[in-house]
């Protein structure tokens, strides 16, 4: 009891530090020029967690950039800070985009522990996890019953679904699994949904539609992009399976950066419960180290599936051949 | 002076080489620096072989151009045969409603093609397919008769995407041929299809070749149809490599060195066929058409064979825009993406356009997009004119630099999109002095550069079609090169100056790949607008945006072919 005791006032006492401490980062970054932040998401859901963001922090001005992906958020801070020394201040992207800037030299050491983010989401004091893009299945429930909808990969592997199925073209999925599976098992997984003859999909958001519209029966998405059509009403379904892949979305400030102090203080209240939640609601991508998110109540009590940051360079050339494999086998 | 040139000013000419090999040679070199790049960026350390070796070592990249081989030749034969017939039949025949003919012609081009396909999938998908539903039910079949996820799919749409082109660069050669040289053969009792082969196809042939190659580069690099139709049944082409290159590639960055290094392949293309184009234009005068004698193009008269003609616009009109475009209004009028059916037809609504239109970053989308285009398409028509000029009649630059600026007004079109905004990135974030980086300014430029192939290619073809004899009847009553080219020049080629403005204006509006990777928080256009919505899981607002877009390019076109009707009364068209 003692000891709790001492851990919750130690906490609350670096809680109240951190609060004080990003309340003087805030006045720092008020004189400063906007925060630049480089992120995927549309301008418009990003206008809606700024304006949470600017309710509790005024004064800190951010302007947001949309990069359409990971590998051009990557290739664009190269390019600025090779030609003129900064980039974006805060960048968001998967953790090898992220984890290949920091092997560069280009993302700045932080200590998040002083600014109030969960140890959770902080795996090196270059990244911190912001959300995640966490896969799914999902089925039209005018073509597929839910007692008929897998629930667990070996159901999706059913030759049943030969022909009905569709995925992104990318076999990333089966690439996560291969975190917890081993990447021969994962293979042969993947193998096997090959010769399902899926249709494959340029991303995962006109997977959804296409499962929306009837196109395909039953796709292997992810939680975020099936949200638009089924908020649309679509007759569509979707439920995580008994292991999850997932990518985890790091968030990190670039050295050089404008508003440094700025960039800290967004970086902070995204890493919070508010900030999470406000991201979620805006993008529909949520964290899923915070607990109180939907994403993370969604895959409550289910065995997660991902590579470490630190392990990008062999989730990259996994990824590589599974690739080949899925665009070699794929067609019907 | 020697016979048919004209000496313009020599410092126009050398800025002209200049400015192209700014504009130009500077992304091309940094595309070859790339491609010996490891890392692919122009910048990094090290030179390496490596790139070559990841794509041409690679047993699968083969696959890949067999099937691109397939599409682009069957786009190209499909897209000049279907071209060619509507821009003879508007341009040298009794059609009635010529004028709207003209519109209906050129506007599938406004349509991105994506949303095109988009289009077709409700309308030809073997599973959902709203033709498929409705001739399975008339006719009892039990397996769809169209699936347009195929090779012919792939080719059917993207050649009804290409037509408009093939018919601005065909319709104005049709228009200036001398209807003499018809007469004469038919006075011989020379027969329609000899008059084809011995005096239309020989007097047509720089602009035959000249969209040939257009079109068959487009195939090659052209991403949106067979990542919409082919992907999705694993038909794969060498663009569906390069998105991937640019977006997925693992490992965190894009692999820039090895889409150099495919595109290394189509300069070599592109490089032959230049020569080719050069080659066989080099006697400009077997081409001329358009001489000091008035004429009035002759009309064919279709007699009986009018209703044929006539059905034939209008398929053409029903296949490459009535029908997708009802498609396109359709879902953008559904709340989520949907097979037409009468359950969805209670669910209709004006959400999304009402959305859309309350959306002040699709006001500010939509006016960048206007200026952008509207600016681009001046100044690379105004470019183009000067290209042209000077390679067929200037003499103030010798052969090898003329030749020099032809081929590098033609090269862009070999330079995927990406690579352009690549080096773009680099250029102008070194040359901070101009500062156009993450500006609307630096998508002026790259389209300028982007459009200038296929507009210098539409100038030469016209140009090449003028007798010298005009420019010298100027100079002999003492008209400088100036008032030459103004007063004489220009009025003859208007009608293809201004269908190869309307044409970029078109295609600025609806480009992505450039835009997109140009992308800053000033510089957001319509297209990109669009793709936003699209990628983010919002089709019927992207749908909407597509809508509008194809309003707004209508009054365009409109007005485009109300000049074009106009110079055909004043020149006797």
């Amino acid at each position: 009891m003692k000891r709790i005791t001492v851990a919750a006032f130690a906490l609350a006492c670096i809680g109240q530090v951190a609060a004080q401490s990003l309340t003087e980062l805030a006045k720092t970054a008020e004189g400063k020029p906007p925060v630049t932040w480089y992120e995927s998401s549309p301008s418009e859901q990003i206008d809606k967690v700024l304006s949470a963001f600017n309710k509790k922090y005024p004064g800190v001005k951010v302007r947001h950039t949309r990069l359409i992906g990971g590998n051009e958020l990557a290739v664009r801070g190269v390019q600025e800070m090779q030609a003129r020394g900064y980039t974006g201040d805060v960048l968001t992207g998967g953790a090898d985009h992220t984890w290949q800037l920091k092997e560069r030299g280009y993302l700045e050491s932080v200590n998040w522990a002083a600014l109030g983010v969960p140890k959770a989401l902080t795996p090196s004091p270059y990244i911190m996890a912001t959300a995640a893009s966490v896969y799914v299945v999902l089925w039209n429930t005018n073509k597929v019953s839910d007692a008929e909808a897998p629930k667990t990969w070996e159901e999706v592997l059913s030759p049943k679904w030969t022909n009905r199925m569709g995925s992104w073209v990318r076999a990333a999925a089966f690439s996560q699994l291969a975190a917890t599976q081993g990447p021969d098992t994962a293979l042969k997984q993947l193998q096997r949904y090959v010769a399902l003859k899926p249709m494959l999909f340029k991303s995962t958001f006109p997977l959804a539609q296409a499962v929306g519209s009837g196109e395909v029966d039953l796709g292997i998405g992810f939680y975020h992009s099936t949200l638009p059509p089924m908020k649309a009403g679509a007759p569509i379904k979707m439920r995580a399976l008994d292991v999850v892949p997932m990518h985890i979305i790091y968030s990190a400030i670039s050295k050089n950066a404008r508003n440094p102090e700025g960039a800290r203080v967004l970086l902070a209240w995204l890493g919070s419960e508010a900030g999470a939640l406000a991201y979620e609601d805006a993008t529909g991508r949520g964290n899923p180290l915070l607990e109180k998110t939907k994403t993370a109540q969604f895959i409550i009590g289910k065995k997660l599936s991902e590579w470490p940051p630190e392990k990008s360079d062999e989730l990259g050339a996994l990824s590589e051949h599974y690739n080949k494999v899925l665009e070699a086998g794929a067609g019907r | 002076m020697r016979q048919g040139a004209l000496r313009s000013a020599p410092w126009l000419s050398f800025g002209l080489l200049a400015l192209l090999l700014y504009l130009v040679a500077v992304p091309l070199a940094l595309l070859l620096v790339s491609s010996f790049k490891p890392t692919g960026l122009p910048l990094d350390a090290g030179w390496s072989l490596q790139n070559f070796d990841l794509v041409y070592g690679d047993a699968g990249f083969y696959t890949l151009l067999r099937n691109t081989l397939t599409f682009a030749l069957g786009c190209t034969v499909c897209a000049l045969a279907v071209g060619g017939v509507l821009a003879w039949l508007v341009e040298r025949t009794d059609l009635p409603f010529r004028a709207t003919a003209r519109v209906m012609i050129a506007l599938p081009m406004v349509l991105p093609p994506f949303l095109l396909a988009m289009g077709w999938v409700l309308l030809a998908s073997p599973r959902t397919g709203w033709f498929n539903q409705l001739f399975k039910d008339a006719l009892g079949l039990t397996q769809a008769p169209f699936n347009i996820y195929s090779m012919g799919g792939m080719i059917f749409v993207e050649t009804l995407a290409l037509v408009p082109s093939v018919y601005l660069i065909l319709s104005n050669a049709f228009r200036n041929m001398d209807p003499a040289l018809e007469e004469a053969a038919m006075t011989c009792g020379a027969r329609w299809p000899q008059m084809v082969r011995r005096i239309f196809v020989p007097l047509l042939a720089p602009a035959l070749v000249a969209a040939a190659t257009y079109l068959l580069i487009v195939g090659f690099l052209v991403f949106d149809v067979p990542g919409t139709l082919g992907m999705p049944v694993g038909l794969f082409v060498v663009s569906s490599r390069i998105v991937y290159l640019a977006t997925d590639q693992s490992g965190g960055t894009s692999a820039y060195g090895q889409i150099a290094a495919i595109a290394v392949t189509f300069l070599v293309l592109l490089l032959a066929l230049a020569w080719s184009y050069r080659r066989m234009t080099r006697q400009t005068n077997r081409f001329v058409t358009v001489t000091g004698k008035g004429f009035r193009p002759r009309q064919l008269k279709l007699g009986g064979f009018k209703p044929f003609a006539v059905a034939a616009v209008m398929l053409y009109f029903v296949l490459a825009v009535l029908a997708p475009l009802g498609l396109l209004l359709w879902t953008s009028l559904t709340p989520y993406l949907a097979a037409i059916s009468w359950e969805m037809a209670g669910k209709l609504t004006l959400a999304q356009h009402s959305s859309v239109l309350s959306n002040p970053r699709v006001g500010a989308a939509a006016w960048t997009s206007i200026w952008v285009s509207m600016l681009s398409a001046t100044l690379v028509t105004a470019l183009a004119l000067l290209v042209a000029w000077t390679v067929l009649r200037a003499r103030s630059l010798g052969q090898e630099a003329r030749n020099l600026i032809d081929t590098l007004s033609f090269m862009p079109l070999a330079i995927p999109g990406t690579m352009i905004g690549m080096a773009l990135i680099y250029v102008y974030l070194t040359l901070s002095f101009i500062p156009v980086y993450g500006t609307a300014w630096i998508l002026v430029i790259a389209y300028v550069t982007v459009y200038l192939s296929f507009t210098s290619r539409t100038a030469s073809a016209s140009l090449i079609q003028l007798h010298p004899e005009l420019d010298e009847a100027a100079r002999t009553c003492g008209a400088s090169p100036a008032t030459t080219v103004r007063r004489i020049v220009l009025p003859l080629l208007l009608p293809a100056l201004a269908g190869a403005w309307v044409w970029v204006v078109a295609h600025v509006m609806r480009e992505l790949s450039t835009a997109l990777l140009l992308q800053g928080d000033e510089n957001v256009t319509l297209a990109v607008q669009l793709w936003s919505y699209w990628a983010g899981g919002e089709p019927s607002k992207a749908a909407a945006v597509g809508v509008w877009l194809v309003i707004v390019m209508t009054v365009i076109t409109i007005v485009w072919q109300r000049l074009s009707a106009r110079k055909d009364v004043v020149f006797g068209g």
